[in-house]
């Protein structure tokens, strides 16, 4: 099964999950989804999904100047975004819990 | 509950020309993103820097670094081995942000042959159209593309008909014509018209691929197809077969399209010159009595008194393929007493090409036939059998609801006259008399002007035979 086409459907559960504790900047998302377990999320695909969930009001941003190099741009959750995060988590549950009864069904059928 | 503020980053340890490399490869994806508005572009890409130096120092052993020959701090980055092609960045970077993807980003930023053929293509297109664009630019222009445009659907019609027209000749074996022959060509003909009309309006196009594949085609029909039909239209023999089918039927000109004509070169005018039998015309003409016996310099006029010649002014000029026989020939007349040529006495001899004389001319600026060479002989043309197949009986009243049938018995002594007379009574007498009275011809002529003259029944048969005709 190819996961980055699993990982289009719940990237945006997954970034906002991940801001959802504490505010971060581009890459510092990226690393918490790979350290987490997506090995696969692409930089560009979750910088894209930042903008776009800022775009529908579910994020705050704030840039934090950098003494050393560039500034970096702060991705920070809203009400918005803790109430779509909020639906993500029951859909995600009452999906997961169809797939799992469907492919253990298969299981036993094999 | 507001977030716990992140601890600042320290950033990478690496000098100022490592930025400069980030830098570059960001202000590549932007401008892969330069057909977004500012904002969106600021939005898409603020902090992409400092996201991009921290990937490239999180991953330092995917990262190929080497030191500057000198030993400076300097060092070579290739990002794309880390990131990928800028444009394939800037690709994922938008589609996540749900913006549109560029027009084929990947075809017009990809280096290749084929990206390389096309920005060609489009600069030279470029230089092209500004070249005409003093043309272009005006109104009157302006207009005439407006009036070709409302000539399309002409051009949707024209080409059903060409693809029709060209896989009729291919496979069928048809003649180029404004209309087929028979009835399922014309259906066919019909059917195709009917598609590039539909396809002309965006109909019956179910796949993608389709309009643009037809487009190709059009103008490879239009360019290849078009003119291959007008010159075979143009050509003289399908423009004998054409017209032959007017007069003989559309079923026998398309039988004619597959027979070899008798005339050498196919440049006789059809149905205005010459005899014509079944649409193949005719060289020569062999003359058998009621016994089927070949008669040997028989004069041969139509109902109207003109002498029926097979071999034309212009036919003189030209070689003519004879049947049975090899070679090219030159038929020639035969001469009358007065040293007149007489065309239109049968059978006519011929002279072979390697034996003929091409004049140049007496000087009167008239083109002079070829006629045999010093000490060639004209040759008979050999007889397509040595006996008519059907004897007929010389007595029997043989000419079936004619006037003159009854006067065929009473004008055996003046058979002369039916030499010339045409369709009265002419079977029954020259049977039994030409073999030997073919010297007679002198004394016909003053009998045959009395005669017409006195018998409206030689001139009865003309307008029925102008009805038919």
């Amino acid at each position: 099964m190819d996961t980055t086409q699993l990982l289009k459907g719940v990237l945006d559960a997954a970034v906002l999950a991940v801001v959802e504790d504490e505010d971060g900047y581009g890459y510092d998302v990226v690393r918490r989804l790979r350290a987490a377990g997506l090995e696969d999320v692409g930089d560009a695909s979750v910088y894209g999904t930042l903008r776009r969930l800022y775009a529908g009001g579910a994020l705050t941003t704030y840039v934090v100047p950098s003494d050393a190099g560039p500034h970096r741009k702060y991705y920070g959750i809203n009400a918005n975004g803790r109430a779509a995060l909020d639906l993500h988590r029951k859909e995600w549950q009452k999906f997961t819990g169809t797939m799992t009864a469907l492919l253990r069904t298969g299981e036993v059928a094999a | 509950m507001p977030a716990t503020r992140p601890t600042p980053y320290a950033g990478p340890a690496a000098g100022l020309a490592f930025y400069d490399h980030v830098r570059a490869y960001a202000d590549q994806v932007r401008a892969h993103l330069a057909d977004l508005r500012p904002e969106q572009v600021e939005e898409l890409t603020d902090g992409l820097e400092a996201n991009l130096a921290d990937a490239v120092v999180d991953a330092p052993g995917a990262l190929p670094r080497r030191t500057a020959p000198e030993g400076q701090e300097d060092v070579a980055l290739d990002l794309t081995v880390l990131f990928g092609a800028a444009d394939r960045y800037a690709a994922e970077l938008r589609a996540a942000a749900g913006l549109v993807p560029r027009e084929a980003p990947d075809v017009r930023h990809r280096p290749g042959v084929r990206g390389g053929v096309r920005t060609l293509g489009h600069s030279l297109a470029g230089r092209w159209l500004a070249l005409w664009r003093p043309v272009t630019s005006t109104p009157q222009w302006a207009a005439f593309r407006e009036f070709c445009r409302a000539l399309t659907p002409v051009w949707w019609v024209l080409r059903g008909w060409l693809a029709a027209t060209i896989l009729l000749a291919v496979f069928g074996g048809y003649g180029v014509a404004p209309l087929p022959p028979d009835g399922s060509a014309r259906l066919f003909l019909v059917a195709l018209v009917v598609v590039s009309v539909q396809w002309g309006r965006g109909r019956w196009l179910p796949l993608s691929w389709m309009p643009r594949a037809l487009r190709y085609a059009s103008v490879a029909l239009a360019v290849v197809g078009l003119p291959v039909a007008w010159h075979a239209a143009a050509a003289p023999t399908t423009t004998a077969s054409y017209a032959q089918g007017y007069q003989q039927g559309y079923d026998e000109a398309a039988g004619y399209a597959g027979t070899q004509p008798v005339a050498y070169d196919g440049f006789a005018d059809p149905g205005a010159d010459g005899v014509w039998v079944d649409g193949m015309q005719v060289s020569n003409l062999f003359v058998y009595d009621a016994d089927g016996d070949p008669v040997r310099d028989v004069q041969v006029f139509d109902d109207r008194g003109r002498p029926v010649r097979t071999v034309t002014d212009d036919g003189a000029f030209q070689a003519w393929s004879v049947p049975d026989v090899e070679g090219a020939w030159y038929f020639q007349p035969a001469l009358a007493a007065d040293g007149r040529e007489r065309w239109n006495v049968y059978p006519l001899r011929a002279v072979d090409e390697q034996d003929v004389d091409h004049p140049d001319g007496d000087g009167s600026g008239e083109p002079v036939r070829p006629v045999p060479a010093t000490g060639a002989a004209t040759q008979a043309m050999p007889w397509p059998f040595l006996k008519a197949p059907t004897a007929i009986p010389a007595t029997g009243p043989t000419a079936p609801g004619d006037g003159g049938s009854g006067d065929a018995e009473d004008t055996t002594g003046t058979r002369d006259t039916t030499g010339t007379q045409g369709t009265t009574g002419t079977q029954g007498t020259t049977g039994t008399e030409d073999t030997g009275g073919t010297g007679s011809d002198g004394k016909n002529d003053p009998k045959v002007d009395t005669d017409s003259e006195d018998t409206p029944s030689g001139t009865a048969p003309s307008p029925v035979l102008e009805a038919d005709g």
